[in-house]
């Protein structure tokens, strides 16, 4: 009974309305918690300081030349990435004997927190375009050839027999059978991957580089300003948001034509 | 058998040639050597590392592992509580749940500034920032574990008479263990990741600090010998809590 009730009040504009005026009070309670000094303006800024900051920082410019470079950053590292794994992946999941010599390194791999190579990667290459790509297909080369390996290993044996018996060679193999096989877990991972591969780019644009929304976040922690990294940081959720909400509607559609099961 | 073997060793040979080639580009200085350093630097540093002539490594390990547990347990605690709470009253889930999750959508590496901006340099800084993390991991862990257990199994434990604190102890509880051991192996990653990650963006201590300090003075061998430390260490915590996990679900039927 209980939940029929529940249903009316959690539908439609109702909840519109509650979510709104949760966000007000949240946002008025912070402005006056920083006012009235109750908490620590370290760390919580107030929200007129970050409005004030995305302001100034989307007036000069900065913040959408930053956006810009994040974006880029993250783009081509996904793609070369998923390229990557893609590669591996398909090689170690056709190939029981590769998978076998290989697959422990992969898994040590695996185990290993990749954002921490971007030193390294820093020290080879400086501070430009390169470390930060590098830093992305690193963190998502193993995770995605592992899922795409175990998604090729699945593919119906009887399939890949009945096509060779009836004169496919190993190139239609990779075109009819393991290529859309692949591609459907490329779609529904991608929500993931890219996550992984934004987390990867901020991630290595905080460490020292001169462009991005991380390297804006780094000015603001050296200058003291919890107002600029709020605001950045705020911009960077946007970005995800948007990002992810993208991807969400484009999966819906390309696995539209699927049976329902 | 003999094929299994075959390939162990074929895995060997593999990584004997990446350490050769390493070395031998490094002495050679195929690549900048200040760059890549070679893999005999490399070990001669870990070995001086851990003999302690260089300022005691290991405490530096274990300020950054105290750091990753502190972090870990203070995140596994508010996650699962604001879970609970969230999923036992339907109204608050409905109402708050989207920005849940916008927050996870958040790169949260990239709060790591404002955690050494508000907290400095302190070993609780760090284990904020590491809750900051594991905090969604376990929160959604348990939100979506509780809100998948089944109806009318808690009906028919009404039914047969079960008190709260019953059902609580009974159902509940080891539910949510369950849960947080899935979640183990994700969690620690993370963990062990940020600690280093905002040692090496501020700190005085711990290996990030390593990594960092030797970076400043361009000292490939110290970086890189240093984060082969903290891989091993990340290999050795993941090994034991693949153990954990499949010893607590042994029990269970397949």
């Amino acid at each position: 009974m209980s939940t029929t009730r529940l249903n009316r009040v959690g539908s439609g504009w109702a909840l519109l309305l509650a979510r709104t005026a949760l966000v007000v009070v949240v946002v008025a309670l912070w402005q006056v918690a920083a006012d009235q000094e109750w908490v620590n303006a370290n760390f919580f800024s107030s929200p007129s300081d970050v409005w004030h900051s995305l302001g100034s920082l989307s007036a000069s410019g900065d913040l959408w030349r930053a956006l810009e470079s994040t974006v880029v950053v993250l783009a081509i590292g996904w793609v070369l990435g998923e390229l990557a794994g893609l590669a591996l992946g398909i090689a170690i999941g056709l190939s029981k004997r590769l998978n076998d010599i290989i697959g422990p390194i992969i898994v040590f791999a695996n185990a290993v927190p990749r954002i921490l190579l971007l030193p390294i990667f820093v020290v080879w290459y400086g501070f430009g375009y390169e470390p930060k790509v590098l830093l992305v297909v690193a963190v998502m080369v193993v995770f995605v050839a592992l899922n795409v390996a175990a998604g090729v290993r699945e593919v119906d044996g009887l399939l890949v027999q009945n096509m060779r018996v009836h004169g496919a060679n190993a190139f239609d193999l990779l075109r009819h059978v393991f290529f859309p096989a692949v591609s459907l877990w490329v779609t529904s991972s991608a929500r993931v991957t890219v996550g992984y591969a934004l987390q990867a780019t901020i991630g290595s644009e905080l460490l020292g580089a001169e462009s991005g929304l991380g390297s804006l976040i780094s000015h603001g922690q050296v200058s003291f300003r919890s107002d600029q990294i709020i605001a950045v940081l705020l911009v960077a959720a946007a970005l995800a948001v948007s990002v992810d909400l993208l991807l969400a509607t484009l999966e819906r559609r390309a696995v539209r034509w699927m049976p329902k099961t | 058998m003999r094929k299994r073997w075959l390939n162990r060793s074929a895995t060997l040979v593999l990584v004997v040639a990446f350490f050769v080639v390493w070395q031998y580009a490094g002495q050679a200085n195929v690549a900048n050597k200040l760059t890549i350093g070679t893999p005999a630097e490399v070990f001669r540093w870990i070995g001086d590392w851990s003999s302690g002539t260089y300022t005691d490594g290991w405490s530096d390990l274990w300020t950054t592992l105290q750091e990753a547990l502190l972090g870990y347990l203070l995140g596994t605690v508010v996650g699962v509580s604001l879970a609970v709470l969230i999923a036992g009253v339907d109204v608050l889930a409905r109402l708050v749940m989207p920005f849940v999750a916008a927050a996870n959508a958040v790169p949260k590496i990239a709060m790591a500034p404002l955690f050494v901006l508000a907290f400095g340099t302190t070993v609780a800084c760090k284990a904020y920032f590491v809750s900051s993390l594991v905090v969604f991991i376990s929160f959604f862990a348990v939100f979506n574990g509780l809100r998948s257990i089944n109806r009318r199994y808690l009906d028919h434990v009404q039914i047969l008479g079960a008190s709260r604190w019953w059902t609580v102890r009974e159902v509940y509880v080891p539910a949510i263990v369950g849960w947080l051991i899935t979640s183990l192996r994700l969690s620690w990653s993370w963990s062990l990741a940020a600690a280093v990650f905002v040692e090496y963006l501020s700190s005085n201590e711990g290996m990030g600090h390593i990594v960092q300090s030797g970076q400043e003075s361009l000292d490939a061998a110290t970086v890189i010998g240093a984060l082969m430390i903290i891989a091993v260490v990340a290999v050795c915590v993941d090994a034991g809590l693949v153990l954990v996990e499949r010893r607590a679900k042994e029990w269970r039927p397949a």
